[in-house]
């Protein structure tokens, strides 16, 4: 085959740009970490890329939201434990009542227990956030009302706010978990509180509460620590789900990693090579190029 | 009995033959850069025999003719593989420019903005009372409904700027078709006046080169070495003269046809050939799917939206979050721009429930698309990939190509190129014998002495 001098220069110009190319390729893969920097450099791995970058970003707003999740269910179980704790104090007051006693003594157990029964509404008013916890869905509401004429003797009455919803939050794709407990199911609504009233009236009239009120206030008392259990097991869940949310992480991290980071020690490897192959390119032209009969011709 | 000045005349001649030899050698020296130059020859051929009766008599030699080394059947390939080549060339360069308008993988792309817009409505859930995560969900509405429009009106300037591209390419055409009828006259001319115009047909063949690259072009060349050429099947160039071609739009597509009788001509390659395709079917699929998208995405949120209920009092419902059905129009209500208490978190009206910001978190995992068979994000990744695939399968047509061409090339350079060495071997030869033939006068010339020394 013929071969002219134009033709010698043209495949070399095509090796040398091809080499050119191929290492700039590889410089921009190395400088940016990144193996796929736009879809055409592999639009399948492009795609799990984006499907992995959503998931990724999912799972960040599911730790946010198990984050929220704990407190609202952290803040609910303290309010429990609360309300908790000035029940056994009722129950203890009317077993003390019952053993006998001066009328005073009786009528402040009486004053103890309207303290409580305060204490025991601002409890249940309790906010997380800004949201009655105990409100059902009706968070931006105070759940309850205690009206208090001072008598004498004074009468008291709660009213509830708020309904028998409860809140649920998104703590990863497709799973859900509930957050709240409504004061419906608490504190059966205004159940407890009225309870109180009956054995405060009782206790400031000097008289023992009945044993039908006594009954009630060891029920309210039940309902309370089951309801407190069930925020616990909603804790641990919570415990696991953060445990779950943190290991996906790592694992979408990985996998994101294999998928799109350069392999710095192959890319490496190619550029050398590139640029091995560039350098014998440039080498053989400098020594093909300037030949021809010419330089031999007297 | 052939004379003494014979011997001379011999010379004469071959003086004169070499010597043509050396001008076209020195015009193929000259241009050994010429694109598109064919290298030419001369043909030699001894001059007629003188019958003697000891046998025929040589008188020398003549320069027949000047031809060129060009092989036709190559240059045919060659332009072919040219307007499938450069067809897949143009769309690579236009659907890289649609690849940058997606901006994938990245935090800035279209995927991302879903995401953060649906991750908006998680944090709403959250806290379904809290005005800020209510703006932070009309915040990232805006700007999902923004980067929406964005990628629709980058991905339309593109379809339109190919209009202007098409015009620029059809006055090329228009130009060079004007040019090769004109050449063909003045080849037919030239040869008619008895000549071979090697540098006017190197000229034809450059044009022709210059037109395979912008269509598919057919031609063939006639006895009296007019050549006729085609586009998709309508003759544009020819002895006769040239046919301009014209674009025209109907019902969103574009068509090529003749400027005078509007007949369509069925291009199919070429840069003409890959803006047609890009044109009317690559770029209003991306467009349709895209607006696909933006109405299933509008449609399925807007659904769960105003079937719940807002803040206020009493609560605000049956409010759609976005306005629009398309990729090009989409944008949030503007009531909701303007009262981010209107957006519908709660099923029932009380301000802590979040059933239905949940649901619309949720979209993403909702089969909406493609016959309720593909999510969202699934739909939207198919298609971003699907650019990719496709400036891949040009890109690979395009390398193919290349490298085919390359091979052409090199076989036809092997044809019809210059090579110096050859040059400088033919130079040598021609000046040799040029030396001899000079020599050859010189001898005659002491022959002619001796006999006029003999008659002194």
């Amino acid at each position: 085959m013929r071969v002219t001098e134009g033709r010698i220069a043209y495949d070399f110009l095509l090796a040398v740009n091809k080499a050119r190319e191929n290492i700039v390729n590889l410089q921009g893969q190395l400088a940016s970490g990144k193996r796929i920097q736009k879809v055409s450099d592999d639009p399948a791995a492009s795609d799990t890329i984006m499907r992995l970058q959503a998931a990724l970003d999912r799972n960040e707003q599911y730790q946010s939201n198990v984050s929220d999740a704990q407190g609202y269910v952290d803040s609910t179980s303290g309010a429990l434990d609360t309300v908790n704790s000035l029940m056994a104090r009722v129950q203890e007051i009317i077993v003390q009542s019952q053993n006998g006693g001066q009328t005073d003594a009786i009528v402040a157990y009486g004053n103890e227990v309207d303290q409580i029964l305060s204490e025991a509404v601002s409890t249940a008013n309790m906010q997380f956030n800004g949201k009655s916890i105990f409100g059902g869905t009706q968070t931006t509401t105070t759940p309850y009302q205690l009206v208090t004429n001072p008598g004498p003797p004074p009468t008291s009455t709660v009213t509830y706010q708020g309904n028998g919803g409860t809140v649920t939050y998104a703590v990863g794709d497709g799973a859900t978990q509930q957050v709240s407990v409504s004061g419906a199911e608490a504190f059966g609504g205004t159940g407890i509180f009225d309870v109180l009233i009956r054995v405060r009236d009782s206790l400031l009239a000097g008289t023992v509460p009945s044993a039908a009120d006594q009954a009630a206030v060891k029920a309210a008392t039940d309902q309370i620590n089951k309801v407190a259990s069930k925020m616990g097991s909603y804790s641990q869940s919570l415990g696991t789900t953060v445990t779950h949310l943190e290991d996906q992480r790592t694992q979408l991290q990985n996998l994101m990693s294999s998928v799109r980071d350069t392999d710095v020690a192959e890319a490496t490897l190619d550029l050398k090579q590139q640029e091995l192959m560039l350098d014998a390119a440039l080498n053989t032209g400098a020594q093909i190029l300037p030949k021809s009969l010419l330089d031999f011709l007297k | 009995m052939p004379g003494l000045s014979m011997i001379l005349e011999t010379a004469r001649r071959a003086l004169l033959s070499q010597q043509v030899g050396i001008n076209v050698t020195s015009h193929n020296i000259a241009n050994a850069s010429t694109a598109g130059y064919s290298r030419q020859r001369v043909n030699f051929s001894p001059t007629p025999a003188l019958w003697e009766r000891y046998g025929y008599l040589g008188t020398g030699v003549q320069a027949e003719s000047i031809g060129r080394l060009r092989d036709s059947f190559l240059d045919g390939q060659i332009r072919s593989t040219n307007g499938a080549m450069h067809s897949a060339v143009t769309q690579q360069g236009v659907l890289s420019q649609v690849e940058a308008s997606f901006n994938e993988p990245s935090d800035a792309g279209l995927s991302a903005m879903m995401t953060q817009f649906f991750n908006s409505w998680q944090t709403l859930a959250t806290h379904p009372e809290d005005s800020s995560a209510r703006n932070g969900v009309a915040q990232q509405g805006v700007l999902l409904a923004q980067g929406f429009q964005r990628l629709h009106n980058e991905l339309d300037q593109t379809h339109l700027a190919i209009n202007d591209d098409v015009s620029v390419k059809i006055d090329s055409i228009n130009q060079l078709t004007s040019q090769i009828s004109d050449l063909n006259k003045r080849i037919i001319n030239a040869a008619a006046s008895g000549g071979e115009p090697s540098d006017l047909e190197d000229e034809r063949d450059r044009k022709l080169d210059d037109l395979s690259k912008l269509a598919n072009i057919t031609f063939s060349k006639d006895s009296s070495g007019s050549i006729t050429v085609s586009i998709g099947g309508m003759t544009v160039a020819s002895r006769a003269g040239s046919v301009a071609i014209a674009a025209r739009e109907a019902g969103g597509q574009l068509q090529i046809v003749t400027a005078k009788d509007n007949l369509q001509l069925n291009v199919t390659g070429g840069e003409l050939g890959g803006d047609l395709k890009l044109y009317n079917t690559t770029l209003p699929g991306y467009l349709s799917k895209l607006d696909e998208l933006a109405n299933a995405l509008i449609n399925r949120v807007n659904a769960l939206h105003s079937a719940g209920y807002g803040l206020g009092t009493p609560p605000s419902t049956g409010v759609n979050f976005f306005a629009g059905s398309s990729a090009a129009d989409i944008s949030v209500d503007p009531a909701i721009q303007s009262d981010a208490s209107l957006i519908a978190a709660s099923q029932d009206g009380t301000p802590g429930d979040n059933t239905v910001a949940l649901a619309i978190a949720n979209v993403p995992n909702d089969k909406v698309l493609n016959g309720n068979t593909l999510t969202v994000s699934q739909f939207y990744n198919g298609l971003a990939s699907s650019v990719g695939s496709d400036i891949n399968a040009v890109q690979s047509t395009a390398d193919a190509q290349q490298l085919v061409l390359s091979q052409l090339e090199n076989q036809r350079t092997s044809v019809s190129g210059v090579s110096l060495d050859e040059e400088m071997t033919s130079l040598i030869q021609y000046q040799r014998a040029y030396d001899a033939a000079a020599r050859l006068v010189n001898t005659a010339n002491e022959m002619f002495q001796t006999v006029l020394d003999m008659v002194a």
